[in-house]
């Protein structure tokens, strides 16, 4: 009985496996074209968060784990053992910095948060196709669910979507690109709607896009990919050049600098920074042998000869020893919160609070951290948030003592 | 950068394999071109860090069969990168007991299917099962023995009868 069905199981499985249909002889070609765009898009989200993956003397650049099978190889350094170190879930270590914020919307949409609107209400981003934002929400502390505030349309012709979502005041400002033109809008953190701030002329946007964003004292500044810093009132009016800005990149305003992020042979991002107010520049210092993966307006972080991660400023003063992982420079941390593997064979990933020596479980299991569920920074810094099934844990680091 | 093309060569050479394993372990032409496709991107991604001890084949396919019963592949499928040949609403299904069994493996669980292929299609071990799925023998086990009572009773000795129940749940799952 067993082997009559075994038998016709057999059978069935290899008479159907004939009927598969044929595969066309460019899949290989069209694969690649997949996995280069799967590459970048998930490279611009961490590049955006400022992610940088980095294992004990070898760097992986940015890994955001698109291939989840294979684990990114993390491992912990000499500071202080992940395992002598017994880490409690973050809400419970710090419950005052801890919010739980539903991953979805009441209308089906995924959510993200994107920073805070204020002490207590923090604004998401909402889409029903991977990194096509089409609304943005509020969600207050309070409780209750995510309410649509503003809708973010996508125009005809729209070769990237709506993005870079900063605060500045009572204004929620973004940008979009066709092929020849930035779209520049803002939008009230309330009661929408979106309207136009300001549409810029540009070359190609696969060639010549937008690789630096912020809302600043009643502006929006941004950088092109070609090099250049513009800026206009968010209330409208032209788009001009920033003087001291042309050739470079925004990092975060006032400061622009090179090389930008997108050439990782051109060496670690900003090591050379202008103030665009005032003039002054800074160039991080850099030592014989050791590697800087990425600097801030305040710090460079890397690792030493001997594979150790640091972080210290730019002017080579107060370096620090580092858990090597998942390293992510400032502003989001002040060279301060790190993720790290809770012990040293892996086992999920904690945020470790290097001034304080406190070690706190994520809740991230190896395998979700695979697949590139980490810890991100807002714009700001501010915050750290990530998404644990269908919650989103945000960590509001200015409550942390 | 360049395609590389040794990626190249290994899709064309094993793709069509690839392709009729992911049939038999989907049950159906779009999942089975959707699960090839994720698996080779996952291997295209993988690629640089294959070490010459690596086997690629084995690697795509223990990601087709990992990623055939993980839930959260429902929610994120994305466009095939090629057409697939025009069937009409139904897949070709093979004939008399074949197509009795074919339609009473549609009523599986996916974790029960992916066993039984990788048991009697693969020709795996229930450990090399284990380890493929990353579940205990004994899950193996009991999910093996669990669909092939199902499919016993789905299938009389008499003749390629199939009863209502699973006729219903497969039309269902299409």
């Amino acid at each position: 009985m067993n082997h009559h069905v075994e038998d016709t199981l057999r059978r069935t499985l290899e008479s159907a496996a004939e009927k598969a249909p044929e595969l066309p002889g460019t899949l290989a070609g069209e694969l690649d074209i997949r996995y280069r765009r799967r590459r970048q898009r998930s490279q611009a989200l961490l590049a955006a968060a400022g992610v940088v993956v980095v294992t004990v003397g070898v760097a992986v650049g940015l890994r955001p784990g698109d291939d989840g099978t294979t684990p990114p190889a993390v491992h912990s350094s000499s500071t202080p053992s992940a395992s002598a170190i017994t880490a409690e879930p973050v809400e419970k270590v710090w419950p005052q910095a801890v919010w739980k914020v539903p991953a979805k919307a009441p209308d089906g949409r995924e959510l993200r948060p994107v920073g805070l609107i204020d002490d207590r209400t923090l604004l998401m981003e909402g889409w029903r196709e991977f990194g096509r934002t089409e609304a943005l929400y509020a969600y207050t502390k309070a409780g209750g669910e995510p309410r649509k505030i503003v809708d973010v349309p996508t125009p005809k012709g729209t070769r990237r979507y709506a993005s870079d979502f900063s605060l500045d005041g009572g204004q929620v400002a973004w940008w979009t690109a066709t092929k020849h033109a930035v779209r520049i809008w803002a939008a009230p953190p309330d009661d929408g709607p979106a309207r136009t701030v300001a549409v810029h002329k540009i070359k190609d946007a696969d060639a010549s896009g937008v690789d630096g964003f912020g809302a600043t004292g009643g502006n929006a500044v941004f950088s092109l990919s070609t090099g250049g810093v513009f800026i206009v009132p968010l209330t409208g009016g032209p788009v001009t050049a920033v003087p001291r800005g042309a050739g470079l990149h925004l990092l975060s305003w006032p400061w622009a600098g090179t090389p930008d992020r997108s050439d990782p042979m051109a060496g670690p991002p900003f090591t050379r920074l202008v103030n665009l107010e005032t003039g002054q520049t800074s160039t991080a210092v850099s030592h014989k042998g050791e590697r800087v993966y990425a600097c801030g307006v305040r710090s460079c972080m890397g690792t030493t000869a001997d594979g150790k991660g640091f972080t210290r400023g730019r002017d080579g003063s107060r370096q620090k020893e580092i858990p090597v992982g998942y390293l992510i420079p400032e502003p989001p941390v002040q060279s301060r919160f790190y993720v790290r593997n809770l012990a040293d064979n892996g086992g999920g990933l904690g945020l470790y609070d290097v001034t304080r020596g406190k070690l706190a479980d994520t809740g991230i299991r190896d395998e979700v951290a695979t697949r590139g569920e980490i810890p991100v920074p807002d714009r700001t810094g501010r915050l750290m948030t990530y998404r644990l099934g269908n919650t989103y844990y945000v960590i509001d680091l200015s409550k942390i003592p | 950068m360049e395609a590389d093309p040794r990626f190249a060569g290994f899709v064309a050479e094993r793709g069509e394999a690839l392709l009729r394993y992911g049939y038999v372990l989907a049950g159906n032409h779009h999942d089975a071109a959707d699960l090839v496709q994720e698996a080779l991107l996952r291997l295209r991604a993988s690629w640089p860090r294959l070490r010459a001890k690596d086997n690629p084949e084995s690697y795509v396919r223990t990601t087709m069969a990992r990623l055939h019963t993980a839930t959260w592949r429902l929610r994120r499928r994305e466009l095939l990168a090629w057409d697939l040949p025009e069937q009409g609403h139904h897949d070709v299904l093979p004939d008399g007991d074949e197509q009795a069994m074919w339609q009473a493996l549609a009523g599986l669980p996916r974790r029960q299917r992916a066993v039984l292929v990788l048991r009697h299609y693969e020709g795996l071990s229930d450990a090399e099962i284990a380890k493929t799925l990353g579940i205990s023998r004994g899950t193996v086990r009991s999910q093996a023995s669990r669909g092939l009572d199902k499919l016993r009773s789905a299938i009389p000795t008499g003749g390629p009868g199939i009863p209502e129940s699973s006729r219903r749940e497969y039309e269902e799952r299409r």
